[in-house]
């Protein structure tokens, strides 16, 4: 079951403001996973600002700046930026493009499938396997979805059957709904 | 620059930009463009989302909600006279009180009224047990102890899982209770209902 479909407020257990300690290595490890985030890492994350840090159910934990959600992450896993986040600096993750008809499923949660992407309306960004990607509709200047692909681009290629990208967070979740939180 | 033109320029080169959108395309524009693709690939992007779906304006349409969207769509110059609901239509907002259980099933809607009955406990003894007080603003907890010293009774809380809380006193107090709903805790007569035969029955029966 998608990641977030269920989520709302009496999922969280608890938030705590991290050290700067911590905060650095967030920091860090965000400029690391998104490079194209380098010159804008302050924007985001301002040096002076706390980052919040909201755990959740099933090993989710939420970064908040401000009380903006910005990334989650699962147990200690890689951070995946929220859709509102990406919306605003969408070269952060590489695009795959899914022609129109799949925008209905998207929107449900759904995970993409290879022929979403392979068809007249599909767009295939090269990527190996387990890489976090943005979802997006031919036609739509914004992405639909965060996702992690299960196939690299040339397997989808080949291949062309079944689900190749995991959607992790998608637009009308509960975590797209709670993009403030006290 | 007034906001037609501004954001009908931006929905032309988006339609470009989506499929190639890793590069920054040197489009053979004019200077119009070129001016335009740096304001489109400044960061952060400015997005506006509907008021009424969240989305953003290009996915009203997806909402299931597009009938609702269409006011704030015209103000963003899109016109929505051409645009089908392609989303699947939301749930209306869920009735005041009802809840929908996993599975399809409805919870039933928590009837606004106070039930008091009297069950056996061995014997001779009895217990009165009120359901419902919540539901009209009191802590449980206060209107027990309150009953206890009222009645000389004991009083406590029952918790089950799946049921609401009850009140339970141990004895039969239901006549007096029903003196004491109304007067004391406020209860509307009318929303008193005692258990008859299992049959729930309105505590207080106008005479005709």
């Amino acid at each position: 079951m998608p990641l977030f479909q269920k989520f709302k407020k009496e999922n969280i257990s608890s938030a705590s403001q991290t050290k700067s300690s911590e905060q650095r290595k967030i920091r860090n490890r965000i400029v690391e996973q998104f490079p194209t985030l380098t010159d804008h890492i302050d924007t985001i994350i301002p040096p002076k600002a706390t980052i919040c840090a909201v755990k959740c159910q099933g090993h989710i934990c939420l970064i908040t700046v401000k009380n903006e959600v910005l990334f989650f992450q699962e147990r200690d896993g890689p951070y995946f930026p929220t859709l509102r986040l990406l919306h605003k600096y969408p070269d952060m993750l590489p695009p795959m493009q899914v022609d129109i008809n799949g925008c209905r499923h998207v929107l449900g949660g759904a995970n993409v499938m290879c022929q979403g992407l392979t068809s007249a309306g599909g767009r295939l960004s090269d990527v190996p396997e387990k890489t976090a990607c943005q979802v997006r509709i031919e036609g739509k200047q914004h992405a639909l979805a965060v996702g992690l692909t299960t196939m690299g681009s040339d397997e989808i290629r080949e291949v062309n059957k079944g689900p190749c990208i995991t959607s992790l967070h998608y637009m009308g979740d509960g975590l797209w709904d709670m993009n403030m939180l006290e | 620059m007034s906001s037609d033109d501004e954001h009908e320029k931006k929905e032309e080169v988006a339609e470009e930009e989506a499929p190639a959108n890793d590069e920054e395309e040197d489009s053979d524009e004019d200077e119009d463009g070129e001016e335009l693709l740096a304001m489109l690939t400044e960061r952060p992007a400015h997005v506006a989302y509907c008021p009424t779906c969240t989305f953003p304006a290009e996915y009203c349409e997806f909402s299931g909600r597009l009938q609702e969207c269409k006011p704030w769509l015209e103000t963003q110059a899109i016109s929505a006279a051409d645009l089908k609901e392609r989303g699947k239509a939301k749930k209306k907002e869920k009735v005041d009180g009802e809840k929908e259980l996993p599975g399809g099933k409805k919870k039933k809607k928590q009837a606004l009224e106070v039930v008091v009955a009297v069950t056996n406990r061995g014997g001779r003894k009895r217990i009165t047990s009120i359901k419902g007080m919540d539901l009209f603003g009191h802590r449980l907890d206060e209107v027990a102890k309150a009953m206890k010293k009222q009645l000389s009774c004991g009083a406590s809380v029952a918790t089950s899982p799946g049921q609401a809380d009850c009140i339970e006193i141990q004895g039969d107090v239901l006549d007096i209770l029903l003196q004491r709903l109304p007067k004391k805790f406020g209860i509307p007569e009318a929303s008193i209902f005692k258990m008859e035969d299992k049959q729930k029955v309105p505590a207080f029966a106008k005479k005709a």
